[in-house]
């Protein structure tokens, strides 16, 4: 799968990229550039695999892998599971559950700095409603927001949830039915 | 990402990715992600946190990078296309991707002076002018070796034949009875 879909760069001009399925490029993108940093400043590496989830999305069809590319490099990257994942709500319906949505680091404002790219991220939940509603779930999507992302999925009116014990304490969001 | 307009884009389009199409939507992600992290899943925690650690002096390294790899990649991209290799062009560009990577980890002082050279330059990566594609194209050539030639022409061809061999099993040869 892959489409052509616009941004604003960071100057405001419109750029246009490619939200595709997730190959072995934007996995490279990742563990080299992306993850470069880790290694720059010395941190510990994350013991998430894309490159576990990657071949995971190949071979289980409850995965789904996403990758937007702009200038022939990974701007962001996101992880669904489609079929085994409920919602919150009494009723337990099924829903898209975003399991890890990422950007790349350089589209993140800095103080000297504005992002390289910006809308990535929404794009991407947008994506994630596309999904569920091509899959007959109506629209539902949920997701644990880091704890610096909350107010993101806040402005996004995406409903909030109580924090999940399960999740480390995460705060879960989660959008209902799309609904007129 | 209030319901309405989504639902009036899909009642209209079947599509809610038309809504980026929309300068207006544009404005409002840009505005919304502005100043703030967009991260989700326990398995970002890790990278999140990192990428929030960064001096700026890190950040400014990991931009040039990115745009060195981005002007690089797309002049490669754009080169390659010229090959005509059809269902070998994935997997060639993949493993020339990491040819340039690992040439980029140790340049030589006349590589370093053409990066810096192009980084200088105002390069618009959708509409790249031609001195700075062949300024791009020339250094990509000078960077692979003989052996990274034939890596990629390997990598072309195993491609194809695999897709070759993949369309023999599908249709089976039939014998006469």
């Amino acid at each position: 799968m892959q489409r052509s879909i616009q941004l604003l760069s960071g100057t405001g001009d419109i750029v246009t990229g490619l939200l595709c399925s997730m190959s072995d490029r934007h996995l490279e993108d990742f563990e080299t550039i992306w993850k470069g940093i880790l290694r720059a400043t010395e941190q510990p590496d994350s013991y998430w695999s894309w490159d576990f989830k990657l071949r995971q999305g190949s071979q289980d069809a409850r995965y789904e892998a996403y990758a937007i590319e702009v200038d022939s490099l990974t701007q962001g990257l996101m992880f669904l599971e489609t079929q085994w994942h409920r919602s919150q709500l009494p009723q337990r319906y099924p829903l898209v559950y975003v399991e890890a949505l990422a950007v790349a680091p350089w589209n993140r404002r800095r103080l000297e700095d504005p992002p390289y790219l910006r809308g990535v991220g929404r794009t991407l939940l947008l994506f994630a409603r596309q999904r569920s509603l091509e899959l007959g779930y109506g629209g539902r999507v949920g997701l644990h927001a880091l704890p610096e992302s909350e107010e993101f999925y806040r402005r996004n009116q995406m409903p909030e949830y109580d924090p999940d014990s399960d999740k480390e304490g995460l705060v879960y969001f989660e959008y209902g039915v799309l609904r007129r | 990402m209030d319901d309405p307009t989504l639902a009036a884009q899909y009642a209209q389009s079947g599509d809610l990715m038309d809504l980026c199409n929309n300068e207006a939507w544009l404005h409002e992600s840009a505005q919304i992600e502005d100043g703030g992290q967009v991260e989700a899943g326990l398995p970002m925690k890790g990278y999140s946190q990192t990428v929030t650690a960064l001096t700026s002096e890190q950040d400014q390294q990991l931009r040039q990078q990115m745009k060195a790899q981005s002007i690089l990649f797309t002049a490669l991209r754009q080169w390659m296309e010229s090959w005509d290799l059809g269902a070998g062009f994935d997997d060639t560009y993949a493993i020339a991707r990491r040819l340039i990577r690992h040439h980029l980890a140790n340049p030589t002082a006349t590589q370093l002076a053409t990066i810096d050279s192009l980084l200088a330059g105002n390069v618009e990566l959708g509409n790249m002018n031609p001195p700075t594609e062949k300024q791009a194209v020339s250094l990509l050539a000078e960077m692979f070796t003989q052996e990274d030639w034939q890596a990629m022409a390997e990598a072309a061809s195993h491609s194809i034949s695999s897709r070759v061999l993949s369309a023999g099993k599908t249709h089976p040869v039939t014998t006469a009875v």
